[in-house]
């Protein structure tokens, strides 16, 4: 059987799956995204090539549904338990009355280094998942939103968030860089 | 000058024909493509159908392209009936493939439509195996990209044409 098990962490992925009436599946390992960056532009896509030299996979998860409520909060509160793990912490969260614009940002962090990334981006009738393996800042979004099927408007959704929640993961992040500039 | 460029051309094309045709005739001769027809053909009890000149057409890519694209087969079911569940489908194309492929790009629309990539990364090319299925017919397409090749002749179409570069190392056989 060919490869199906890829290392996207949600486990509700098939479930939710078999609800949508769309579905989209984007999985580029190691080896697919050294092919894919070769049709990026050198000189306008340099940052994000750059980017993508360092990663170690990029998976992503559409779902749209017919109608509101074919997905539910228990369904997001499973997704987001599987990230409350000493490695993952969170590092945007938003949360809409009806929770028909929510979307939580959580950042892996091993040894205090960045290596991995989540996005939930949950509307009404749209739900999706973007799960970015490897060396990533948030900012690093701007140069990848718009390929490898992360959704154009991810980074300006973490800029959005970010003004209303601030957390002590980014804090973190923060207080590492500060470091490793000093001499 | 003309007919000396001609004469090269010509000459060209020939060694190209002569060498380089059967070596990417065998590279799309893959038993992966030909399970997932064969799979497709006796589950849901359909013919596929067969492209009239596929060697030519596949020729015409690989000149195209400049070596960017070979290996292409495809295979057609115009009547495939109804799929009534599409993951199944899914399931038979990445089952019969087999597990040195992997999923790269799934896409269930409404309705019942699917479209499939499966990826197996060849050195500096990817080979494909895209299945697309609407309104009851289902295609099938291998091919194999040679990223190096296919951006080369995209940043420049005109001088990969001037220099005859065919994505050969020279001897005349593919690299």
């Amino acid at each position: 059987m060919a490869q199906s098990s890829q290392p996207f962490p949600v486990v509700l992925e098939k479930q939710l799956a078999d609800r949508a009436s769309n579905y989209t599946e984007v999985s580029l390992d190691r080896k697919m995204l050294d092919f894919a960056s070769r049709f990026m532009n050198e000189k306008d896509d340099a940052e994000g090539k750059r980017i993508v030299s360092k990663l170690n996979g990029v998976y992503v998860r559409s779902y749209e549904f017919d109608k509101p409520g074919q997905y539910t909060a228990a369904d997001l509160d499973a997704v987001r338990k599987q990230f409350d793990t000493a490695e993952w912490s969170v590092l945007v969260k938003t949360r809409s009355r009806g929770a028909t614009d929510d979307a939580d940002i959580y950042m892996k962090l091993v040894n205090g280094e960045v290596q991995g990334m989540f996005i939930l981006d949950a509307e009404s009738k749209e739900l999706n998942f973007v799960y970015i393996s490897g060396p990533i800042r948030p900012e690093d979004l701007k140069d990848l939103s718009g390929n490898f099927g992360i959704p154009a408007g991810s980074y300006e959704m973490t800029v959005k968030s970010k003004d209303k929640t601030k957390d002590k993961t980014e804090k973190k992040v923060d207080e590492k860089a500060q470091k490793e500039e000093q001499p | 000058m003309r007919i000396r460029d001609f004469i090269f051309g010509a000459t060209t094309l020939t060694t190209v024909v002569a060498v380089v045709l059967p070596i990417t005739v065998r590279a799309a001769s893959g038993h992966d493509f030909d399970a997932v027809v064969s799979a497709v053909e006796q589950r849901y009890e359909a013919h596929a159908e067969k492209v009239p000149m596929m060697g030519f057409v596949n020729f015409c890519a690989w000149v195209a392209t400049r070596g960017g694209v070979k290996g292409m087969k495809i295979a057609e079911f115009d009547h495939l009936g109804d799929v009534s569940d599409s993951g199944e489908l899914e399931k038979l194309v990445g089952d019969s493939l087999g597990d040195r492929w992997e999923r790269f790009i799934v896409d269930r629309q409404r309705g019942g439509g699917v479209d499939i990539i499966y990826v197996q990364p060849n050195g500096s090319a990817m080979r494909m195996v895209i299945a697309d299925y609407e309104h009851g017919e289902l295609d099938l397409v291998r091919m194999e990209v040679n990223a190096d090749r296919l951006q080369h002749w995209m940043k420049d179409p005109e001088g990969s044409a001037r220099r005859h570069d065919y994505g050969t190392n020279g001897s005349g056989t593919p690299d």
